[in-house]
């Protein structure tokens, strides 16, 4: 064959590549960002409370929908974005909270099973009222920062794309550094893995529990924020629905107690499923972007239950 | 005045009782150890004292202070530590870690440097293993670990319970002359025994049965009364 007749095939391949491939793995990075950080929140309470925290998502959206409210106004004075993302991140802060004080404390005596069960019902009860103010149509919400950081041959990076992936990215390392060089950190998981003890040295445990679940709440609520802003409504259980196995998939693929892992986890499997989406055609698996997340995590907990970078501490 | 000073004190679990009023007290710088079959409450009475368990009735007094009715953490501050039975350790903390977070209550970093060095100078082994995971150390390692976490608190009162727990008579002995030298260095200390080879470190005795005290005197005494005997084989009046 002649160079010339291979050039039309060439053309072919390059916009093929870029929409099968580098433009699903750069959005499915930026999603799996977010992924990453409600899975970070994940992982924070599974090491210092052993439980799987169902209500993790809805902190998030709570987050949200606060900060919806706080640009919309809904009859006060339109808040500027940061104000109202300060007060988003305060209200998944303080539903964290109240989360521990109300329901884990007086559980937490039970099996881990009550437990689990319990936050779930704390989802649901959030899910309920995020409906009963906003409505069930569910509401559109900005982005951090409107534009484009880059686009150019079909290939298109949100500056919001950017801001979660650095987001994530300090967010992260903040974390790991929290618990492998502070004493408050280290305290988490002391009261995690033996708690009288942990109050035979002095610890307060049940100051280091309701810090542990804020800090999950804070970084739930900046996910949630991060997640409405990428585009799409933003309706009551949006996060639990759309985020919540996937972080959890992250958190297990990562190794559970991981937090780097759960950060790496976060991104490939944003990658994985967005990839899946484009390339797996509708005929052949409807809702691909779902089934590829339980594939994944079907596969890691057969093969590797360890997970990536799976082990204590 | 004695340094700890325990009357009538009465608790248990839930609605069920476990100590029925027990009082004693303790001389700063003695080596006080009680002794007690399986059940006769031994570990409800240091749980309580450390403020694990909460106080029913009575009142502990330490240095003339009141402290019944304080929590853990009160307790550990007005320099009461507990090293609790089952060891404890955070098995996922490396040995220094551990240490390191056992010294919550203090801000001196030099004394808590010191501290370390000293338990390290009584436990050699848990420096040589002190960037080791507890949870990998052995049985007796990590009995090492528990009594130096809880020297890391700086108590004047330090309680120990089951020291020698499946530990062999060898390093049980190791343990009990640790203990003795603690005691030595300034450190009043209550330990909880089942292993009569810590008769010989006991400046006082005390011997329990079904929450109450059967027993209390010195520990040259009680060799001499035969109580041991009476309390552990369930014997009575026979020569030793
Ligand atoms: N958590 C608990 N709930 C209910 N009862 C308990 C609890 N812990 C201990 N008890 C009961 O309190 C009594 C005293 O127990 P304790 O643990 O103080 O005994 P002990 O003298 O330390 O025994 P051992 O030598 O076996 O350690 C026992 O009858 C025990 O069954
Ligand atoms: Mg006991």
């Amino acid at each position: 064959m002649t160079p010339l007749a291979l050039a039309p095939d060439t053309t072919y391949l390059a916009f093929e590549f870029s929409s099968r491939i580098t433009t699903p793995v750069i959005s499915g990075a930026i999603n799996g960002a977010v992924y990453g950080l409600l899975g970070l929140g994940l992982v924070l309470l599974y090491k210092s409370n052993r439980i799987f925290n169902f209500a993790q998502g809805e902190f998030a959206s709570v987050a949200a929908f606060t900060t919806y409210a706080g640009t919309a106004g809904f009859g006060l004075p339109k808040m500027p974005y940061v104000f109202a993302a300060i007060l988003g991140v305060s209200a998944a802060v303080v539903v964290a909270l109240l989360t521990e004080r109300l329901v884990v404390q007086p559980l937490f005596n039970q099996p881990k099973v009550t437990l689990v069960v319990a936050t779930a019902g704390t989802a649901l009860l959030l899910i309920a009222l995020e409906g009963f103010v906003f409505g069930a149509e569910g509401v559109g919400l900005d982005p951090v920062i409107a534009g484009d950081a880059l686009t150019s041959g079909g290939l298109r990076v949100t500056n919001q794309g950017v801001f979660v992936v650095v987001v994530l990215a300090v967010l992260a390392a903040l974390t790991a550094l929290f618990f492998s060089r502070t004493k408050t950190g280290t305290a988490i998981l002391a009261v995690s893995m033996e708690p009288t003890a942990t109050s035979l040295v002095g610890i307060p445990v049940k100051r280091i529990s309701a810090l542990t679940w804020g800090l999950a709440g804070l970084l739930g609520g900046v996910a949630g924020i991060l997640f409405a802003g990428n585009g799409g409504l933003l309706g009551p259980g949006a996060l639990t629905a759309f985020a919540l196995i996937p972080a959890f998939t992250a958190a297990v693929f990562g190794g559970i107690t991981s937090l780097p892992g759960a950060f790496l986890g976060g991104v490939l499997i944003g990658i994985i499923q967005t990839l899946g989406a484009r390339n797996i055609p509708e005929s052949v698996v409807p809702d691909a972007n779902q089934v590829v997340i339980f594939f994944v995590l079907l596969l890691t907990l057969l093969i590797r239950p360890a997970g990536l970078l799976g082990k204590e501490t | 005045m004695s340094l700890l000073e325990v009357q009538e004190l009465r608790t248990g679990y839930g609605a069920l009782p476990v100590l029925q009023g027990i009082s004693f007290s303790v001389e700063e710088g003695e080596t006080c150890v009680i002794f007690g079959l399986n059940g006769a409450g031994k570990t409800t009475t240091v749980n309580c004292l450390a403020g694990v368990l909460p106080t029913w009735g009575g009142e502990v007094r330490f240095d003339g202070k009141k402290v019944s009715g304080k929590d853990a953490p009160g307790i550990v501050k007005a320099g009461i530590a507990l090293s609790p039975e089952g060891r404890r350790v955070w098995a996922g903390l490396t040995v220094l870690k551990n240490l390191e977070l056992g010294a919550w209550v203090r801000k001196d970093a030099k004394g808590i440097q010191a501290s370390i060095e000293q338990v390290f100078s009584y436990f050699p082994r848990l420096e040589e293993r002190k960037d080791q995971l507890a949870g990998t150390l052995s049985g007796g390692e990590q009995q090492m670990l528990a009594i130096g976490r809880a020297i890391m608190c700086k108590p004047r009162l330090l309680m120990i319970d089951e020291a020698s727990l499946g530990l062999s008579p060898k390093l049980a002995q190791t343990v009990f002359q640790v203990v003795s030298q603690i005691n030595d260095d300034g450190t009043t200390v209550i330990i909880v025994e089942q292993n009569v080879g810590v008769l010989p470190y006991a400046d006082q005795a005390l011997i329990m049965e079904k929450g109450t005290l059967t027993f209390d005197g010195r520990g040259a005494e009680l060799e001499a009364s035969g109580e041991l005997r009476k309390t552990y084989l369930g014997e009575s009046e026979q020569p030793a």
